[in-house]
C-alpha cells in the first residue's frame, strides 16, 4: 500500500514537472522568437537608413551633388531653399524622416516624427573641418 | 495501482523528452536562420560605412585639389566650382607644380581622413596623379578597410576630381 501511495505521488510530481518544463520552453522560446525577430526588424531598417543617406548624398541637383550642396551650405551659408531642395530628394525614399548636421535641422517630414532608425556620416567642408550628417527615419 | 503509477510515471517521462527535443530542433533551427540574416545585416553594415566613406573621400579630394591650387599660388579664398584663369596660368607657369600640388594635396587629405575615419575603419593612401589640360584632375588611389569581429573587408579603388578653369 505504501509502495503504491509512494509510486502515485512520484507519477504526480513527474507529471507537474513536464508541465512546468512545457510552460518553460513555451514561454522562453516565444520570448526568444519576438527578441529576435525585434532585432532583425531594427538592423534592417537601420540598413535601410544608411542605404537612405547613400542614395540622398549621391543623388545631384543641377549638376551638383548633394553632399556638396550640403557642405557649401554649412561652409559659406549658400542655398536658401536648402529644405525644398532635400525634401524633395528624401520625400521619394522616406514619408517620415529628419535630417540634420550637427545639431541644426535641415529638412523633416511635416506630420510624422522620425523614430530610432539613424545613419551617420561625416562629411568633408571646403574649409577642411568635417561635420556629422544624421537621417532619422521611421 | 503499482502499475499504473510507474506507466503515468513513464509516459510522463517519455512526454518531457519528446516535448524538449521537438521544442530545441525549432529553437536550433530558427537560431541558424536568424544567426545568418544577422550576418548579412552585419556585412550590409559594412558595404553601406565603406560606400559612405568613399562618397566623403571623393569630396575630400575635390576640397584638397583646391584648397592646394589656392596655397600653391598664394591665393585669396577662391570658389569652389573652378579656379580663376589667372590662377590657372600662374600654376602652371612653374615648372614643378604637380610635384609640389602632389605634396599640398596628399598633406590636405591626410587632415581630412584623420577627421573622416569611423570606429573599426581604417583608410589608406596610394599613389595621386595629376593630369592638367585645360584644367586640372587628380585620380588617387585608395584603400579603406573595415575589420570588427564579425566582418572583414577591404576596398581598394580611385576617386577622381576634376577643377574646370573659368
Amino acid at each position: 500500500m505504501g509502495m503504491n501511495k509512494g509510486f502515485i505521488i512520484l507519477s504526480f510530481i513527474l507529471i507537474i514537472i513536464t508541465i512546468a518544463l512545457i510552460i518553460v520552453i513555451v514561454v522562453s522560446s516565444f520570448f526568444l522568437r519576438i527578441h529576435l525577430v525585434e532585432i532583425l526588424e531594427y538592423e534592417q531598417r537601420y540598413n535601410n537608413a544608411q542605404l537612405g543617406l547613400i542614395s540622398l548624398l549621391s543623388s545631384t541637383h543641377e549638376n551638383k551633388k548633394i553632399i556638396e550642396i550640403i557642405a557649401e551650405y554649412e561652409a559659406f551659408g549658400r542655398y536658401d531653399n536648402i529644405e525644398e531642395i532635400l525634401t524633395n530628394k528624401i520625400s521619394k525614399f522616406s514619408n517620415c524622416y529628419s535630417l540634420s548636421i550637427q545639431d541644426k535641422t535641415l529638412a523633416k517630414s511635416a506630420e510624422c516624427e522620425p523614430g530610432m532608425y539613424v545613419a551617420r556620416v561625416k562629411i568633408p567642408l571646403p574649409n577642411g573641418e568635417v561635420k556629422i550628417l544624421r537621417l532619422v527615419m521611421e | 495501482m503499482k502499475g499504473t503509477g510507474v506507466e503515468v510515471a513513464a509516459i510522463a517521462i517519455l512526454a518531457t523528452v519528446m516535448v524538449t527535443g521537438i521544442v530545441m530542433a525549432n529553437l536550433v533551427y530558427r537560431i541558424k536562420d536568424v544567426m545568418m540574416s544577422s550576418e548579412e545585416s552585419f556585412i550590409l553594415e559594412a558595404i553601406n560605412r565603406i560606400e559612405l566613406l568613399k562618397l566623403s573621400l571623393t569630396q575630400s579630394l575635390l576640397y584638397s585639389t583646391y584648397n592646394s591650387i589656392y596655397r600653391y599660388t598664394n591665393s585669396a579664398d577662391g570658389s569652389y566650382d573652378c579656379i580663376s584663369n589667372k590662377v590657372y596660368k600662374e600654376m602652371i607657369s612653374k615648372s614643378d607644380y604637380k610635384e609640389e600640388l602632389d605634396n599640398l594635396i596628399m598633406e590636405e587629405m591626410s587632415a581630412y581622413s584623420e577627421k573622416l575615419e569611423m570606429e573599426n575603419t581604417t583608410i589608406k593612401f596610394g599613389k595621386l596623379k595629376i593630369e592638367g589640360d585645360g584644367g586640372l584632375e587628380t585620380i588617387l588611389e585608395i584603400s579603406i578597410l573595415f575589420d570588427s569581429n564579425l566582418v572583414d573587408l577591404e576596398d581598394k579603388f580611385d576617386v577622381k576630381s576634376k577643377i574646370e578653369v573659368c
